[in-house]
């Protein structure tokens, strides 16, 4: 239990605003579970709208975590995204940091 | 339909992680109904051996050569089999979008493939040993085929295949052929049992597998909220 009633506190803001963000949160799970995932499969599981998705997919690239594949199949064009290292450690860090949070309050 | 984002729950997020895990592995080890394919090719192969011979079973190792217009179709089989697999992946069961399953680190993969690619064309010698010594019909295409099929053998399964089910299923149906092409009679050596067996548990397994995935589509529904 903590010592000092703000700790709890302070381990909430110390969380990576980009990854708690509830869409991006689920982006970043559907994505560390796979190599690679089409934004066709993200965009059905998520409820997320074409637009959302990719407002969220561009700040998660920005961030670093996550990298954006485009490619054909046939003339059709493909986005998919891979979650990069960096990506994955946020996530990690950020379950490590709620578990923390968690576990501190009174 | 307007939709919104569900609620962001533990539950939901383990839902959502499970889901992505079982949905990407039909994109490598599932392949559901192309195993069941690839099974009742099997029992094709093991007909055609056992008609092509009037029903008479001879011990393995025996010359008896099937008419070269059966083996060149049985022949033809296992690369039909290889592309209906991968149309089958490909169109069906990642049809809501490509997922791709993490790479399966095994080191015993490199030594499988060291092992393929020296038993491979050691067998395609021993049988264009014995297509020659037999002077069986339309020996040299005979010869050729036996080598495109202990190619692609040593070639193409460890590297498109995953699935244990799936190797072993591609190796048989790439062995009987060419064993056919160099006129050995299968039917009473081991694949008198291994093509019935091998062939019933990919049928039953690989309809499992596709009744998994309607399964996981029905689900992929309900986290969506469309049911």
């Amino acid at each position: 239990m903590s010592d000092h009633p703000h700790e709890n506190l302070h381990t909430l803001l110390e969380l990576d605003r980009v990854v708690h963000e509830p869409a991006r949160l689920a982006i970043l799970t559907v994505l560390a579970s796979a190599a690679s995932v089409e934004f066709k499969f993200l965009e059905k599981v998520t409820r997320l709208s074409k637009g959302n998705l990719n407002s969220h997919a561009t700040r998660l690239e920005t961030a670093g975590y996550l990298t954006v594949i485009k490619a054909f199949r046939g003339k059709v064009p493909v986005t998919s995204f891979q979650i990069t290292p960096e990506g994955r450690e946020a996530l990690a860090s950020y379950w490590k940091h709620l578990m923390a949070a968690n576990q501190e309050r009174p | 339909m307007i939709q919104t984002t569900p609620a962001l729950t533990p539950q939901y997020l383990e839902d959502l992680q499970r889901l992505t895990q079982e949905y990407a592995r039909y994109s490598r080890s599932g392949a559901g109904l192309g195993s069941a394919l690839g099974g009742l090719f099997a029992y094709l192969i093991l007909a055609v051996d056992l008609i092509g011979h009037g029903g008479r079973i001879t011990f393995l190792g025996a010359y008896a050569p099937l008419p070269l217009k059966a083996v060149l179709a049985l022949a033809f089989l296992p690369f039909l089999w290889l592309g209906a697999l991968a149309a089958l992946k490909a169109w069906w069961y990642q049809r809501h979008g490509a997922v791709e399953a993490p790479p399966a680190v095994d080191p015993r993969d490199r030594r499988r493939k060291i092992a393929l690619a020296i038993a491979a064309p050691v067998l395609s010698t021993v049988l264009m040993l014995a297509i020659f010594h037999n002077a069986a019909p339309m020996q040299w295409l005979r010869a050729g085929l036996c080598a495109v099929l202990m190619g692609a053998l040593a070639i193409l399964i460890p590297r498109l295949l995953q699935g244990r089910m799936e190797r072993m299923l591609g190796a048989l149906l790439f062995l009987c052929p060419a064993l056919l092409l160099a006129g050995i009679q299968m039917a009473a050596g081991d694949s008198l049992l291994a093509l019935p067996v091998v062939g019933t548990l990919a049928i039953v397994l690989g309809v499992k597998e596709h009744l998994a995935y309607r399964r996981l589509e029905k689900r992929m529904a309900v986290l969506r909220g469309v049911e």
